[in-house]
């Protein structure tokens, strides 16, 4: 079972892209896929993969409701398929509450004695551990919002893994530094190991810098198989036509671009080297 | 952080398809043993509201012939001087490592009702978390006690 959660702290660098180009990879190895998108913002997953679900509908069940412990049906049925081969369990705008949400019902659990049961850190594990979901897939990935926050700690702690985009600028890399003290914390609260699958260093302009931020990282003791040059015109084409990035360059390129079969094959890559370090 | 992948975060579903058919109701939750019956409880653990120190043992129960297998509880906090540990701690979970525990419903049944009963003994309440570690420990003061339970699944000694 592969688990794992794509995170960057700074937002913009292509973290939901790759993270789509991923998953597709993965499928496309012949895995079962589910990607769990915890990113309430436009910028999801789920906008990306151009998944119809009633989003501004809070009567309707979704993610949250199960994180609060009040679901209006099973969790299987929020998964929709996408085009790309995997599953997804889609974004919901209750996501911009979550924090309140759970306090919320950690004070209910509280005053119905059933405080010590109830971790707001931990309810996306227990709420997948309840269904048949873990059964039935390969692969999880959870996508969460580039910030500190419930959704973070609930993704890690369900995947206690991590896949990082990293920002090939100064504050990039010091960001990997700043997700080391985050996740030494993570690890003490949630009691369990975190372990990182690769860093990505994303958008890169030359050649020489690629080695060198894969060299940096590498140093840090972190696996790097790939770097990613920057790719605007094809993530901005994916966005466009909501699609992933192997989506866009076999539908809406009139020509395959050596560069951008490069960033496909790269990212393949990238997928069959996560699946092999995954040692579980 | 360590390179590679972190620990499993659905281990318990994998050991449940292997050994346990019947048991689909993963607890993933930190659950303490409990499974004491409903006879008087030896509580031990400095977490009466009077902070009496190691007072094991105030009950007679079975025969109770067997060394102890656990020690004191360790001082907790620096500032212990004599302070109840509830006293000192902040959250139930502090200096606790999770320990998942695999229970029948029969015992998952009688918890919040042993829990109550240890409450009222008490006259304060005490949350699950504590009886059960409690109740472990009190078990393990208690190795005959243990031993006839299990002898009564159907244990037997090979010789």
């Amino acid at each position: 079972m592969l688990t794992y959660t794509t995170y960057s702290e700074a937002g913009g660098v292509g973290k939901s892209t790759i993270g789509a180009a991923l998953l597709e990879a993965h499928a496309n190895h012949g895995l079962d896929v589910l990607a769990i998108d915890m990113d309430q913002q436009n910028g999801s997953l789920t906008y990306l993969l151009d998944v119809d679900a009633p989003r501004d509908d809070s009567q309707a069940d979704n993610i949250v409701r199960h994180l609060i412990d009040r679901p209006k049906g099973p969790l299987e049925d929020l998964i929709h398929e996408t085009e790309s081969g995997f599953d997804l369990l889609p974004s919901h705008n209750m996501l911009e509450n979550l924090e309140d949400l759970l306090n919320r019902a950690q004070q209910m659990a509280d005053d119905l004695g059933e405080g010590d049961d109830f971790d707001p850190y931990d309810r996306l594990r227990q709420v997948l551990l309840e269904s048949s979901i873990p059964q039935e897939y390969d692969v999880i990935v959870v996508d969460p919002p580039a910030t500190a926050g419930p959704h973070l700690y609930n993704a890690v702690s369900a995947t206690r893994s991590l896949v990082i985009p990293v920002e090939p600028t100064g504050k990039g890399m010091q960001s990997v530094l700043g997700l080391e003290e985050l996740v030494d914390g993570l690890e003490d609260r949630l009691e369990a190991e975190i372990g990182v699958l690769a860093a990505v260093p994303n958008g890169v302009g030359r050649t020489s810098d690629q080695e060198r931020y894969l060299t940096e990282i590498r140093d840090r003791g972190y696996p790097a198989p790939v770097a990613i040059r920057e790719r605007s015109s094809l993530f901005e084409g994916c966005w466009d036509q909501q699609c992933t990035p192997r989506h866009y360059v076999e539908e809406y390129r009139d020509r395959q671009r050596d560069h951008e079969m490069e960033t496909l094959e790269k990212i393949d890559q990238l997928a069959t080297e996560i699946e092999e370090v995954d040692d579980r | 952080m360590k390179k590679g992948s972190g620990s499993d975060p659905f281990a318990e579903v994998q050991e449940e398809a292997e050994s346990e058919p019947d048991a689909n109701e993963e607890q993933a939750v930190d659950d303490e043993s409990d499974s004491e019956p409903a006879q008087p409880v030896t509580e031990d653990i400095d977490s009466q509201a009077e902070s009496e120190t190691d007072g094991d043992q105030n009950e007679e129960t079975t025969a109770d012939s067997s060394e102890a297998v656990i020690g004191e509880p360790p001082q907790n906090g620096a500032d212990d001087g004599g302070v109840p540990w509830v006293y000192v701690r902040d959250t139930v979970k502090q200096d606790r490592e999770m320990v998942q525990f695999y229970l029948r419903d029969y015992v998952v049944d009688a918890e919040d009702d042993f829990v109550d009963a240890v409450s009222d003994r008490l006259g304060t309440d005490v949350s699950k978390t504590d009886v059960r570690e409690a109740a472990y420990e009190a078990a393990m003061h208690n190795v005959d006690e243990v031993v006839d339970r299990l002898e009564a699944w159907g244990f037997e000694s090979e010789d």
